[in-house]
């Protein structure tokens, strides 16, 4: 930019603020003149709008904001410091502020390298202030934007470089971080003993990579013994298993699927797997119960734990903490019940059990009125296990739903008449055993309706549907946010509700009778004396024939969740809408 | 369905001579046998041979016959034995009546006058035979039926077939069932449409069906008939007899062909008469030979008259493709000629392969091409079983080896190394589809490696087959499962399961009856039933389809509604698959008596090696189509069920064979052999082989994308890793101008083998060759800048590119290009550009 020159426009005295671009001269007095000027401007927003497209087709942002894009580390130790190099975007700001982090389990991070002036790359150490499990998840986030979420397998040893072929072998068990290499593998070669079973795990995809694996074993002569792709449980992430025909040195390769390079995972070779199940698989939010995990190798009893899940935890998919295994539950706001507890079970329900053997049909009996909406679906994709329910009066079926794995999917059903009735749960491909575990969800609180986060003018401070992890709250301001309702046959008023990380917001505004949009005011729920970054949820509720009905919200559409094509991550970080709350500080000119 | 010849006439046995002892009897036949040789003596044999030998025997068909009122002709055939060999002398035979009530041609056909019995005696040489037909209700008026008349005259003349009206919107405005399957179609399209202006019942011979096609008035499709032939006179009297609908009559329920097992005829003038005759659910029959349709397989070996009188006009076989209605028939013919000076010669058989292939030579008398030589083997095989080139050391290994089993020897190394399977995992990705525009790039990858683990362990054919059809659960953990990705609905998987197992292209009976075979309608729809009740649901996870079958579900026939009930080839009807019916379709498929499992495989591994099938388009197996060997195809598909569908068994058989190792030269003895396996057929190479060849010559191997470097074009798992642009010239036209697939059909012929300008453009100044040829890193150039004499680096050419040194004048010529120019690296490129432009470079021979 050379500078502004104010000019009186040949239509008034009104003053216009020009842009002079690319050395265009604006020459004040003569209409001659001013079309001139005016003509070397229109020339001038060509060039600029051609340059805009330009860099937003070289993915050049149009504005800036914090970003996560890679990190040098796939795993956490569980109790030791980690050292984490973390590359995105904007980390620093120009002013030499440093994005701090925030993690969904208790830790301390400290800046490694504050003198750096790299604005996308800042290294980190971060130190449990209590042992962590399973996957943490890690935001950076600066007073005017948080980034989106990075997942981390907590895990120890891991080594982050591959060994040169010249080096000695590595020794089993161990755990290394890597990234795929593009149009090519990598190769490992280890030592194990005759007769040695081992595991060769990756964790690829259930920390977000989308990286699809396939590992490939081979002999000290490079000829292949066996090679693992998609495993029915943790999808793309493979798991070998082997048992070795000699001592000495193997090999094994890792690969994308497709070639691609750069993604992360990590490779663990041991004698057991991580991957597991929990039993019961879900839990209530605000519960304690004890909760055991199971993998392939070892279905009998792998761990036994009491485990409270609190309020302030969204729900969702969570990790069974301290554990040797990655096993996944589901958090609900449903009360859960499992193939032991007496029946008929109440409604609603989260119903939990497992097809042990081939063929099984489980069944659950409930309770329910004439005129309720019935939702039933599994609430849960994870896992090889495909629905399959019919649903019974006496011994007239009134119902039945083939679910695959569509994780929309649900049977929707009027009961016509105040009765005990009976599903019958059955698994469409016979099979049974490990990962076979499933939650049913018998809900009569979903109203038809669903509610979106409208879309909002860019440069607005409400909540943008673009960049769900960009938004700011201050702490002296109230959030506006603008909700839209897709009635779908229900035309009565919807009191909106918020939480923010489990605690209840006062929200003011609601979508009354007939309308179908509203922007309402969400308070704090309490001052908040330095910057965070919480979870903020959005619902609504209604009556409807005399029962209280609660509306979800639909963030698939406008706000794109984080992780919406992995269903083995955990859900809290995808179900809601991360915000930057911070104390309010004054714009400086 | 297949008619079978076991009821109705039977041949009549050889007369024996005249034993009257009458003097007067004796006269009689004294003269009747001089008038009959004076004739013969006279006239010109219509089989081959010699002229002046006697038939041993003579028989004639039918032997007995029963004419129902006087329109139709009864076609006889008469068959003589001569030197063991069977002619047809129906032409050439003398018809006497003993009678008023018929009379008789001298093509054998036979015209009702009056009622009563007739004895018709036939006489050829001194052989004499005879048959009687009985005439009934001669007097009667028997109306034109529209079924049995009307409708096979349209087929006869072509009005409904394919290319004319019989196409699915028709011609010119007017449409009719494909070769009359639809009757109530055609009779509203002949007699209602336009008003009824086709038809004429005032004046029948104005009427537009009978204008046109005599081109009275004119006819796009040309003269169908005149004014004199029968099927104008069926359409006329139809016509004039107001057009009626006698749909209530007697049902045909089959056809009888006659001759209708191989037969052999002999050069000069080889020809055989057919008839055919038509059965009826009253008992009744009928002679349709003049109402009857004739095509031949191979028009280049013989051509067929509307009277069904087939001509021989070269050596071959050729099958005879006779329809009546929707029935079908297909007796063989084959025509042989002996040559002068012909002498069998042939090396001793290796294995059963040879035995097979020098018997059917020996009998069309065709000489085996001699054995090729060792350099030209070592470059076949490996072009063949790995799809590349030999190196330098692996040629000259086997070239210097003076063991005699080394040819053995290294078909069995080459069977067991990774490129074998990745070759023909790429071979089996063609059939079964497998492209990323398709399924996924993921999913390429997974169900290709999935091939290649198939081919390296040897996985049993029938096993393969069922993992394939029977697949269920998730297609990422069960690649397999991609077949019905690809085939995405009932129809296409039913449509590409049979013509990759069947090796049956049954798509056109899903809107009408096949028209060159005897699928029907209800047949498709019997076959769907199997795969129907497949359900494919799209879960949330990338490329991942979920394989499950409901326990119940039907296939309606979409023109009446009915359940169409399930159905295979030859067994029939299958009663009692409940379930998942695939399993009862795959294990119907996989039993060791099914007609066409293990031939369609083994000739398609024929096809593979030797570059033509023994049923050729191998996945197109029809009794219109014969196999060129029967009994090799035979022999193939019983050694390949005994070794338990072992496919690299089948495929070392061929190798190992002195028909497989036969020289690709052609000599004045086998020139027109080929298609019985006399020489190796020598073709181009596949695009992705002439890549790599190209690659290996050069030094300087082609990259593709999305796949690791040092992948070859013969392994990679799909046509599409890379958004095709056909703007774009570089490696992926390159493929494509040679005639890579794109995967869009099970059928083989997307793999086009044509020869085209861009092709030669591509060789002569195409960017890859012109890259490979001056980058400066490449084998010769590398060479040149060691200081390797250009001698040496000629050679070294020679030795990758044909797996032979040159010869002293071609080094000579190369040697003079090379002494004329300065410039000896820009010469180099020269000279190898000319040696990879050569015919024995692009070539498999």
């Amino acid at each position: 930019m050379r500078g502004w020159v104010d000019k009186p426009t040949p239509w008034g005295d009104q003053q216009v603020r020009r842009q002079r671009l690319f050395g265009a001269r604006c020459q004040s007095g003569h209409l001659d003149s001013d079309a001139a000027a005016l003509k070397t401007l229109c020339f001038s927003v060509i060039r600029l709008a051609g340059l805009v497209v330009c860099c937003s087709g070289l993915g050049i942002p149009a504005c800036w904001a914090v970003e996560l894009r890679d990190a040098d580390r796939v795993t956490l130790h569980p109790t030791d410091a980690t050292e984490l190099t973390l590359t995105g975007q904007d980390l620093r700001t120009g002013t030499g502020e440093t994005a701090g982090l925030w993690c969904s389990s208790p830790v301390k991070v400290e800046v490694l390298d504050p003198e750096n002036q790299d604005r996308n790359r800042v290294r980190y150490r971060v130190t449990p202030t209590q042992p962590l499990g399973g996957v943490v998840v890690i935001r950076a986030f600066l007073g005017n934007s948080v980034s989106q979420a990075m997942l981390f397998f907590v895990t120890s040893p891991t080594r982050t470089s591959v060994p040169a072929e010249s080096d000695k072998p590595l020794q089993l068990p161990f755990g290394i971080d890597l990234k795929s290499k593009g149009n090519g593998e990598t190769t490992l070669r280890f030592e194990c003993e005759k007769g040695q079973r081992f595991f060769a795990e990756m964790v690829g995809a259930r920390v977000g990579s989308s990286i699809d694996g396939v590992l490939v074993l081979m002999d000290r002569d490079g000829q292949e013994l066996t090679f693992a792709d998609d495993h029915p449980v943790t999808g793309s992430d493979p798991i070998l298993e082997w048992t070795a025909g000699y001592s000495g040195v193997h090999s094994l390769t890792v690969k994308d699927v497709e070639y691609r390079g750069g993604l992360r995972m990590h490779l663990r070779v041991a004698d057991q797997p991580v991957a597991g199940r929990a039993i019961p698989i879900a839990i209530r939010r605000g519960e304690t119960r004890r909760m055991r995990a199971t993998t392939d190798l070892q279905p009998e009893l792998l761990s036994n734990q009491i485990l409270h899940v609190p309020l302030r935890e969204l729900p969702g998919l969570g990790y069974l903490p301290a554990n040797s295994v990655l096993a996944t539950f589901v958090k609900s706001d449903l009360p859960v019940y499992c193939e032991s507890d007496s029946t008929p079970t109440p409604v609603p329900a989260l119903y939990c059990g497992q097809i042990s053997v081939p063929g099984e049909v489980d069944t659950v009996d409930f309770d329910c009125l004439k005129g309720e909406a019935l939702t039933i679906d599994f609430p849960t994709t994870d896992g090889p296990f495909v629905g399959d329910i019919r649903l019974f009066r006496g011994d007239q079926k009134v119902g039945d739903h083939h679910f695959g794995r569509d994780p929309n999917g649900s049977l929707r059903w009027v009961v016509p008449e105040t009765d005990t009735y009976r599903i019958e749960i059955r698994e469409v491909l016979k099979r049974a055993g490990f990962g076979f575990e499933y939650c049913l969800s018998i809900r009569n609180d979903l109203a038809p309706s669903l509610l979106r986060i409208a879309a909002v003018k860019q440069g607005d401070r409400r909540i943008r549907n673009d960049k769900p992890h960009r938004q700011v709250w201050f702490n002296d301001e109230s959030l506006p946010v603008l909700v839209r309702i897709d009635r779908r046959g229900y035309n009565g008023p919807v009191t909106l509700h918020a939480e923010l990380d489990g605690q209840p917001c006062r929200v003011e505004g609601q979508i009354d009778e007939k309308k179908n949009e509203v922007e309402v005011q969400i308070h704090l729920p309490s001052q908040v004396p330095q910057r965070q970054v919480k979870h903020l949820r959005i619902f609504g509720s209604c009556q409807i024939d005399g029962h209280r009905m609660f509306i979800p919200t639909d963030l698939s559409e406008h706000i794109k969740r984080d992780f919406e094509t992995f269903s083995t991550i955990p859900a809290q970080v995808g179900r809601a809408i991360a915000v930057v709350v911070t104390p309010y500080i004054r714009k400086t000119e | 369905m297949r008619q079978k010849l076991v009821t109705g006439p039977q041949p009549q046995a050889v007369l024996p001579e005249c034993k009257s002892t009458h003097a007067h009897a004796w006269w009689v036949q004294w003269v009747t046998r001089t008038l009959c040789l004076g004739l013969f003596v006279s006239m010109s044999p219509a089989y081959g041979g010699d002229e002046e030998a006697e038939l041993q025997s003579l028989e004639v068909y039918p032997a007995t016959f029963e004419i129902r009122g006087g329109r139709d002709p009864l076609q006889l055939i008469v068959t003589g034995s001569l030197s063991g060999q069977t002619v047809d002398v129906t032409q050439d035979c003398q018809y006497r009546v003993m009678g008023d009530q018929v009379t008789v041609s001298d093509s054998g056909l036979v015209n009702a006058v009056a009622d009563g019995q007739a004895t018709i005696r036939i006489s050829r040489g001194n052989q004499v035979t005879q048959m009687t037909v009985t005439v009934v209700a001669s007097q009667q008026h028997q109306p034109i039926s529209f079924d049995y008349d009307v409708l096979p005259v349209l087929a006869q003349t072509g009005c409904s077939g394919g290319s004319c009206h019989g196409a699915p919107h028709g011609k010119a405005g007017f449409r009719l069932s494909l070769f009359g399957s639809d009757r109530e179609l055609d009779r509203r399209s002949l007699t209602r449409e336009l008003f009824g202006r086709r038809i004429n019942p005032i004046e029948p011979a104005k009427s537009l069906i009978l204008l046109k096609p005599s081109m009275q008035i004119a006819h796009q499709g040309g003269k169908r008939f005149s004014v004199e032939d029968r099927p104008y006179r069926v359409l006329h009297d139809w016509i004039a007899e107001g057009c009626k609908d006698e749909s209530r009559g007697p049902q045909c329920t089959g056809i009888e062909v006659f001759p209708n097992r191989n037969r052999l005829l002999k050069f000069p003038g080889p020809r055989q008469q057919f008839s055919v005759i038509a059965n009826f659910d009253d008992g009744s029959q009928r002679d349709v030979t003049q109402l009857a349709k004739y095509e031949v397989s191979d028009p280049l070996v013989a051509e067929v008259d509307r009277t069904g009188l087939v001509t021989g006009l070269q050596r071959g076989e050729a099958a005879v493709i006779v329809r009546y209605l929707n029935f079908i028939d297909t007796p063989l013919l084959t025509f042989v000629r002996d040559i002068d000076g012909f002498q069998w010669t042939a090396h001793a058989p290796a294995n059963e392969v040879d035995v097979h292939v020098q018997a059917k030579l020996r009998k069309l008398q065709f000489l085996p091409a001699p054995l090729c030589q060792d350099h030209e083997f070592v470059r076949r095989v490996f072009l063949d079983a790995i799809g590349i080139l030999p190196t330098e050391q692996e040629r000259r290994q086997f070239v210097d080896d003076p063991a005699k089993d080394k040819r053995a020897r290294l078909i069995d190394q080459l069977l067991e190394r990774k490129e074998f399977a990745k070759f023909w995992a790429q071979k089996w990705g063609d059939l079964l589809r497998v492209s990323t525009k398709l399924i996924g790039t993921a999913s390429t990858h997974k169900f290709n490696r999935w091939l290649e683990n198939s081919v390296l362990k040897n996985q049993p054919y029938d096993e393969f087959a069922r993992d394939i059809l029977l697949a269920t659960g998730s297609t990422r953990q069960n690649p397999a499962g991609n077949f019905y990705r690809s085939a995405g609905d009932t129809s296409d998987a039913m449509e590409t399961a049979a013509q990759v197992f069947l090796g049956t292209r049954i798509q056109c009976a899903k809107c009408h009856n096949h028209p060159f075979e005897r699928w029907t309608q209800e047949n498709y729809y019997g076959l769907s039933a199997f795969f129907n009740r497949l359900e494919r649901s799209q879960t949330s996870r990338k490329e991942e389809v979920l394989l499950w079958s409901r326990d119940t579900g039907e296939v309606n026939l979409p023109t009446t509604g009915a359940v169409a009930r399930p159905w295979v080839p030859v067994a029939g009807q299958v009663d009692g698959a409940q379930g998942d019916r695939r399993h009862a379709f795959a294990d119907w498929l996989t039993a060791e008596d099914n007609p066409l499992f293990a031939r369609v495989e083994v000739n398609r591994i024929w096809t593979q090696l030797m570059g033509r099938g023994v049923v050729e388009p191998f996945d197109d197996f029809r009794d219109s189509n014969p196999a060129a060997n029967a009994p090799l195809l035979e022999a193939l598909a019983k050694t390949f069920i005994a070794s338990g569908y072992d496919r690299k068994q089948v495929i070392r058989l061929i190798l190992n064979s002195n028909t497989y190792q036969a020289s690709s030269q052609m000599e004045k003895s086998n020139r027109d052999g080929v298609k019985y396996a006399s020489n190796y057929k020598s073709r181009m190479l596949g695009a992705e082989q002439l890549v790599d060849a190209l690659g290996f010559v050069t030094g300087k191997r082609k990259h593709f994308f999305g796949v690791p470097e040092n992948t070859m074009a013969t392994w990679l798992p799909a046509p599409d890793l890379r958004p095709h642009d056909r703007g774009r010239i570089g490696d992926i036209e390159f493929l494509k101008v040679f005639g890579q697939p794109e995967r869009q059909s099970a059928c083989e012929c997307e793999r086009s083998d044509d020869v085209s300008l861009g092709q030669a453009l591509e060789l002569l100044n195409g960017k890859l060759v012109a890259e490979m040829l001056t980058d400066r890193s490449n084998t010769f150039h590398q060479a040149l800048s060691k200081g390797v004499e250009p001698a040496d680096v000629i050679a070294a050419i020679y030795n990758r590119a044909l797996c032979r040194s040159p010869s002293p004048s071609e080094m000579a010529v190369h040697q003079e290009y090379l002494d004329s120019h300065d410039d000896l690296p820009a010469a180099m490129e020269d000279i190898c550009w000319a040696i990879l432009n050569r015919t024995e470079f692009l070539f498999q021979h």
